[in-house]
């Protein structure tokens, strides 16, 4: 069928319209891709804001899933416009349930249910990749999120966490923070590279500075936050229990469990000097979720702070061991299985202290999975999950 | 004996190429806008339709008979509406703008989901050869869309 104008079909070999710079084209098979009419394509420079947005609509709700959600990523990527309009569309993990674009690792998870993940580990390189669950069974392909890798060193422990998995330098664009450990792998700090909320103490960059009783080291790129402190101890039983877990989440407030509580949440990588050494963090404030960010609840130091404990495990008492329902999540039983939910530190637990808001458990050799919900992100959940990689309390 | 009362019929004008289409009221008043301006009263039996050709006007006519019959299944109307859709980039762009004027939800909804479909595959350079976009993003802009664009494909062949 030739097009309206009445001229013939024509191969894909358009003139462009002003401020490009011609370049060469094949000719497309796609027949309805061949039918553009290179002089009417002019009258399609300025698409209507909102017809771009039905479009990018309808895109973002029918790649709802991995592989295919990439696509919302690719529209994302061909302009100002159309990243802004993508973005809007776009909704959080926490009202979604879905994770999209790289700073959703970033983003407190849902918040009615768990987003299910798998880890795997790879002893020989020390590194661990975190992926996103495509099906029900317990590890799949998986949408790749997040990696991690070990480095030891004389005090202590890094695990840095990258966005991908290829390029796991300090320096490098992709770090988005790190686990650190303690000499005994008792205790752990994990560091945001981006600032968690509002007034949150800088680290300034090529400076020594203290942190707790570790010196940390001036090579550390500028942004390094803590926002969480994990530490293991071993129970009453000593060993032969199972080991108890205290998190601390610094940039999480305990109201935030509560009816009608929120989490801060960020809305964008800064974007970092291309020719030099990452610079300090700023955002470029966008979107409307902006203000609920920058004001939301910060947090004073260890006050306030959302805390988390393990669930304690029951003794099941003709099986002979410590039992934990991970709903089939987890098949291996291990002592660094855990459930952690929120802790009713002012002694009134209600029903927000029961849900189970991050749960880890090996499922094979090097697999384990890794459930977690709002109020918590992947980077936040996959971090503590690490922590139970390295932890040597109670290791049979 | 009465017969019964004639169907009150519209006349839509293309202001593009003059073409003429005559179609029941109920089967055009599917559009907002057109309802909008009979209930107005202000305008006369012909209604000029401003930058609308007279090709995407029959298509628009179609789309308003099919859904106007009361009768039609489910299946009747998803092939017609396939069969409307079923055309270039070019005549979908025309067909998503009078959609978006002659205020047809459902009509808008089709077209910008084909559209959708076509381009939802392609790489963005290619996008932006098909909207005649210019990239206008500062390298610093350009290296994050890159590092988001390696995210989301990473690990998938």
């Amino acid at each position: 069928m030739s097009d309206s104008s009445g001229v013939s079909r024509r191969s894909f070999d358009m003139k462009l319209g002003y401020g490009l710079k011609s370049r060469s084209h094949r000719v497309v098979q796609d027949s309805s891709v061949a039918e553009i009419d290179g002089l009417k394509q002019s009258c399609w420079a300025n698409m209507p804001q909102e017809l771009v947005r039905e479009v990018l609509m309808k895109i973002e709700a029918s790649e709802s899933s991995w592989p295919l959600r990439r696509s919302v990523v690719t529209c994302a990527g061909v302009c100002r416009s159309w990243r802004e309009i993508m973005k809007e569309v776009v909704r959080t993990p926490e009202a979604s349930g879905k994770l999209t674009f790289p700073i959703s690792v970033k983003q407190p998870g849902p918040r009615e249910s768990l987003l299910q993940c798998f880890i795997r580990r790879n002893r020989s390189t020390q590194t661990y990749h975190l992926y996103l669950n495509l099906t029900q069974a317990l590890a799949d392909d998986g949408k790749f999120l997040l990696a991690a890798r070990k480095f030891r060193r004389p005090t202590c422990t890094d695990y840095n966490i990258s966005l991908h998995a290829a390029d796991m330098s300090k320096g490098s664009s992709t770090y988005i923070g790190k686990l650190r450990s303690n000499f005994l792998g008792t205790k752990f700090i994990i560091y945001d590279g981006l600032p968690p909320h509002d007034g949150a103490k800088i680290m300034k960059s090529r400076s020594t500075r203290l942190v707790g009783s570790k010196q940390v080291s001036p090579r550390i790129p500028a942004g390094n936050y803590p926002v969480a402190h994990i530490s293991y101890e071993l129970n009453v039983l000593g060993s032969r229990g199972p080991r108890r877990m205290h998190c601390v989440m610094d940039a999480i407030p305990s109201s935030s469990i509560e009816p009608g509580g929120v989490a801060p949440t960020q809305t964008e990588f800064p974007l970092s000097n291309v020719d030099s050494f990452p610079s300090l963090p700023f955002f470029r404030s966008k979107s409307s979720r902006m203000e609920n960010f920058l004001s939301g609840p910060s947090v004073d130091q260890r006050h306030g702070a959302l805390v988390l404990k393990n669930k304690a495990p029951r003794w099941h008492e003709q099986l002979q061991c410590w039992c934990l329902n991970f709903h089939g999540r987890v098949t291996v039983a291990s002592v660094k299985n855990f459930q952690l939910v929120a802790s009713a530190e002012n002694g009134q637990a209600g029903p927000e202290h029961e849900k189970v808001i991050l749960q880890f458990g090996k499922v094979g050799k090097d697999v384990f999975t890794m459930d977690y919900r709002y109020p918590l992100s992947t980077f936040q959940a996959f971090a503590i999950c690490l922590s139970s990689f390295d932890t040597k309390i109670a290791c049979e | 004996m009465a017969s019964a009362p004639a169907k009150k019929t519209l006349t839509l004008k293309s202001m593009i190429d003059k073409k003429e289409f005559v179609v029941d009221e109920h089967v055009a008043l599917q559009s907002v806008t057109i309802k909008n301006m009979v209930d107005s009263e202000c305008t006369g039996e012909v209604i000029p339709v401003p930058n609308i050709s007279g090709e995407i006007l029959a298509l628009v006519i179609a789309y308003c008979k099919i859904h106007a019959n009361q009768a039609a299944s489910e299946d009747d109307l998803k092939k017609a509406d396939d069969g409307i859709v079923n055309k270039g980039l070019n005549t979908l762009f025309n067909l998503l703008s009078a959609a978006n004027f002659l205020d047809i939800k459902g009509l808008l909804d089709i077209s910008s989901q084909k559209i959708a479909d076509l381009i939802k595959d392609l790489p963005h350079q290619k996008v932006r050869e098909i909207f005649n976009i210019v990239n206008d993003y500062t390298r610093e802009e350009e290296a994050a869309v890159r590092s988001d664009h390696a995210w989301a494909f990473e690990g998938f062949p």
